[in-house]
């Protein structure tokens, strides 16, 4: 008989699956404040621009409900919130107290109110009725969950049908040199980054073991289609170091 | 991607400065706030994808989808748009492709055309009085040399279009190249007779 296994990874490290959570949330926890900035820093700006693209594929229209999962500071709400408008409904949703707080007080501060609600949540038992959201989007999330087969299941149950999911995720770099210059900079670069400007090397380290370990473009395709996802496809962002994953439920 | 991403990103930001900076821009934003128009320009690397909110628009990618509108035309064509009374026309000719609610289409477009910025204030305040001033003047040479601009693009217009049918078809200059090659073939028999005759000439007559 097959032993069940209660193992998963947290970065290049092997720990119980009960663990992972706690030590995700950590991590978070101690990035929250300045997610943001590093962001900017570490992407040079250009994480913006994944952004955009996946929300010229998200098709939002006025009037529908959007679930914006792992939605950490809430780049993605903010657009949709206005996009939907005051008929829609934008939740932002996260595992994290801190990373959903910051991302609450981001929004107010922008003034967006009204449409938004916020909801602490585990991808992987989404706290919604069955086919509640018109899109569902998760950016830079998905690597971070511990069952990531239970979390698109759970995201399908509550997708619409004719609803869509978004997965914005770190990748595999299709061209070889690329690639390697990548691992450079993210096991390098990124710590000391992290070290110097967030005083926090250990959290962005783990960010980029945790990127070498997440599924690659077409293992997270065939997870999506496993899920019950249909008309998969993705979209390579700057050499497939970021790659947009779209799915829909019917 | 990037690049146009950037471009877009730039000129999202330009457009919503200067909505800002318009006291009436509100009003014309609320005949079509959360719609969506796509402008397709042929000539223009992607279609230019505006989505409306109650008071600033964001340009999107040409992935969207969800278009409440669109109107599709040429480059050249473009100015002319902006005269109401010449759509139909231009419609019936089939230059200028509309799909959904031409009043949508119509208040779209007077978002931007009827903006009315004081640029001289605007650029004062991020770049003080003075280049405030000298770009200001700047922008409002640019507004006077439109009507210019569309008149010399008319006028290249027409000079290319008939330069095309002035020109030489195909077949009149290959018969021309044909009376060249023979003009040429007689030239080289007159020259040849030319030079005998001045050989003969030359040679002194025989003397017993």
């Amino acid at each position: 008989m097959k032993k069940h296994d209660d193992s998963t990874h947290f970065g290049f490290k092997t720990v119980a699956k009960d663990e992972k959570a706690n030590m995700v949330a950590g991590v978070f926890h101690s990035v929250a404040g300045k997610y943001d900035l590093m962001n900017d820093v570490m992407s040079f700006g250009i994480h913006r621009l994944w952004k955009r693209f996946t929300i010229d594929c998200s098709g939002v229209r006025r009037g529908q409900k959007v679930l914006d999962l792992a939605g950490g500071t809430g780049d993605l709400a903010a657009k949709f919130s206005r996009m939907v408008g005051p008929e829609g409904e934008v939740v932002l949703a996260d595992i994290n107290e801190s990373m959903l707080q910051v991302g609450r007080d981001k929004l107010r501060d922008m003034g967006i109110v009204g449409n938004v609600s916020y909801v602490q949540a585990d991808a992987e038992k989404l706290p919604f009725p069955d086919d509640t959201f018109d899109l569902i989007t998760i950016a830079f999330g998905l690597r971070n969950v511990t069952d990531k087969d239970a979390a698109l299941r759970s995201m399908l149950r509550v997708l619409k049908p004719g609803g869509r999911l978004l997965v914005l995720e770190f990748s595999k770099p299709d061209v070889e040199l690329l690639s390697k210059a990548y691992d450079v900079y993210s096991f390098h670069v990124m710590p000391r980054m992290g070290e110097w400007i967030a005083k926090d090397k250990e959290s962005y380290q783990y960010l980029a073991e945790s990127i070498r370990m997440h599924p690659d473009q077409e293992t997270l395709k065939d997870m999506m289609q496993d899920a019950g996802f249909e008309q998969v496809t993705y979209h390579n962002l700057t050499g497939g170091i970021v790659a947009l994953h779209r799915g829909f439920k019917f | 991607m990037p690049v146009l991403a950037v471009v877009r990103a730039s000129i999202e930001r330009a457009l919503n400065v200067a909505l800002a900076n318009d006291p009436r821009a509100k009003q014309r934003l609320a005949g079509v706030q959360g719609k969506c128009f796509r402008l397709n320009v042929s000539g223009l690397p992607e279609p230019i994808t505006l989505f409306f909110y109650a008071d600033a628009i964001s340009l999107l990618g040409p992935d969207y989808e969800s278009v409440d509108g669109s109107v599709t035309v040429a480059l050249s064509d473009l100015s002319e748009l902006s005269d109401a009374s010449k759509v139909t026309q231009m419609m019936q000719s089939g230059r200028v492709t509309i799909t959904g609610d031409p009043v949508f289409a119509q208040q779209a477009a007077q978002v931007f055309l009827k903006l009315d910025v004081d640029f001289e204030e605007l650029f004062a305040h991020y770049l003080g009085d003075v280049p405030g001033y000298w770009l200001a003047q700047g922008v409002d040479k640019l507004k006077q040399m439109r009507p210019n601009a569309a008149r010399m693009q008319k006028r290249a217009s027409d000079v290319l279009t008939q330069e095309t049918q002035l020109a030489a078809s195909p077949l009149f200059f290959a018969l021309y190249q044909d009376d060249v090659r023979a003009l040429g073939k007689q030239l080289d028999a007159l020259e040849k007779r030319l030079d005998s005759i001045a050989k003969r000439s030359s040679t002194p007559p025989k003397t017993e």
